[in-house]
């Protein structure tokens, strides 16, 4: 199978709407209504990409998705949702992405999932941590570094 | 009380300066300050479309063809809250190489414009008029991307912006000793030990030990702030600390990298719907970190 992915969504119409839209855009998407089914699918599809669409759900029902972490941790996690409020979704161990939109954006779930799904992302998130605190001792990109001031000092004639 | 100004300048063009200043604003005004956006890239002025203005009747050009008396007659609501804006002109030719006089009127009015945070989003390129308008502001965000070409604008529009206020300085000071370093610094093929400031100010303390005292005074004043944005990988971002040591190093100029904003492919998709970010993609990584760079400015 090609991307399988799990669409958790309680909305008829925006699950609907979640399923076409991934499918179309190359993810073996299913659609689950509820936390019970969903349970049962991840077992058998292990998904690499679990959608999560909190329209219609109580945060304390959400908060029972932290139970699945096990099944989940060769997944990452999309929530798509209205606003970023649902705190108990912080699975641990997993790669979380949100996607905020009101009305539902399928443009921007589908380009969230996509870089979910491929290594860049991971990347990109790094660099909304503060820079101190990347590992300071990481050779390969020390070099890096030294490169880009060696070729900046070059480039602007600044060596003897 | 007069406005905290932010100037936002980005030296190398299509950096995302004008899609940072205006997210920025929004971001601003969403912590309920009161914010004027002032779109000060002059000839190529494209502010009020980042923010969803359609319309902008009212430009910087009816100010500077004295159509209106004061920069507050030029304000335009921009539709959203605590947000107003001043529109950059785009129909006067060679507006970009105003006059020295006509850019300080303009200067004078922007220091009195009431609000609690007024933004310029200045142009690309390291001509006098950005620098000038770079100086008078309260707090200084370099934007660039972490690539090589645009570092190297970034130097050089520093160093443009050193040798300005020093000239300025040592003018004022009637120090000519220090206007004819300056002047040699620029050839340094032929004077390698004016390459770096501490080597001119090293040169300069041999004839005129006060003017290196006072010369330095004012360069610590100039603090600016880097922000490395279009970020694709993690240790892209280390493009900022190279440049900020660059800096210290040669110009002796104390910056520091704020922030790292990511390449967000939603960027892309605003602009084509003509809408902030900030609006319609508030959770995207890009609009989290701007909201980072909002809390680091306030």
């Amino acid at each position: 199978m090609l991307n399988p992915t799990i669409i958790l969504s309680t909305d008829s119409v925006r699950g609907a709407l979640l399923l076409k839209t991934l499918q179309k855009n190359g993810f073996d998407a299913t659609l689950c209504k509820n936390l019970f089914d969903t349970y049962e699918i991840i077992k058998d599809i292990k998904p690499v990409l679990f959608v999560i669409d909190c329209e219609g759900f109580y945060q304390n029902e959400l908060s029972a998705l932290t139970s699945l972490s096990n099944l989940l941790k060769e997944c990452s996690v999309l929530v798509v949702a209205d606003k970023p409020n649902y705190s108990s979704l912080n699975i641990k161990g997993l790669s979380t992405q949100w996607c905020i939109c009101s009305p539902l954006d399928l443009d921007m779930v589908t380009t969230r999932a996509k870089e979910l799904i491929t290594p860049k992302t991971d990347e990109t998130l790094k660099t909304l941590l503060p820079i101190e605190t990347e590992d300071q001792e990481d050779l390969p990109e020390q070099t890096q570094e030294s490169t880009l001031e060696d070729d900046l000092i070059g480039y602007l004639g600044l060596n003897k | 009380m007069s406005a905290k100004i932010i100037a936002i300048v980005g030296p190398k063009g299509g950096i995302g300066k004008s899609t940072v200043s205006s997210n920025l604003a929004i971001a601003l005004a969403e912590m309920d300050k009161r914010v004027i956006a002032v779109d000060l890239d002059l000839g190529g002025a494209n502010l009020h479309i980042l923010l969803g203005v359609k319309q902008n009747k009212l430009t910087l050009d009816d100010f500077i063809l004295k159509k209106v008396d004061s920069l507050n007659e030029i304000l335009i609501d921009t539709g959203i809250r605590n947000i107003r804006l001043i529109s950059g002109g785009a129909n006067i030719p060679d507006i970009a190489n105003m006059p020295f006089q006509q850019k300080m009127k303009i200067i004078n009015h922007l220091l009195k414009l009431d609000s609690d945070i007024v933004i310029l989003d200045l142009a690309a390129g390291s001509s006098f008029n950005v620098i000038d308008f770079l100086l008078i502001a309260n707090q200084q965000l370099i934007i660039t991307s972490p690539e090589s070409p645009s570092l190297i604008k970034v130097y050089g529009f520093i160093k443009s912006t050193v040798f300005r206020m020093l000239n300025f300085h040592f003018k004022n000071i009637d120090s000519q000793e220090g206007i004819e370093l300056l002047t040699r610094a620029k050839d340094t093929d032929n004077n390698p030990n004016l390459k770096t400031v501490n080597g001119l100010f090293k040169e300069l303390s041999m004839t005129n030990e006060e003017a290196v005292i006072s010369a330095k005074e004012v360069l610590a004043k100039f603090k600016p702030n880097i922000v490395i944005n279009m970020v694709h990988k993690a240790d892209e971002a280390k493009a900022g600390n190279v440049i900020s040591a660059m800096l210290k190093q040669y110009l002796d100029v104390t910056s520091s990298v704020v922030t790292t904003i990511p390449a967000d492919e939603m960027v892309r998709r605003a602009l084509f719907k003509n809408k902030p970010m900030m609006t319609i993609y508030p959770g995207s990584p890009f609009s989290l970190a701007i909201k980072k760079l909002a809390e680091l400015c306030i």
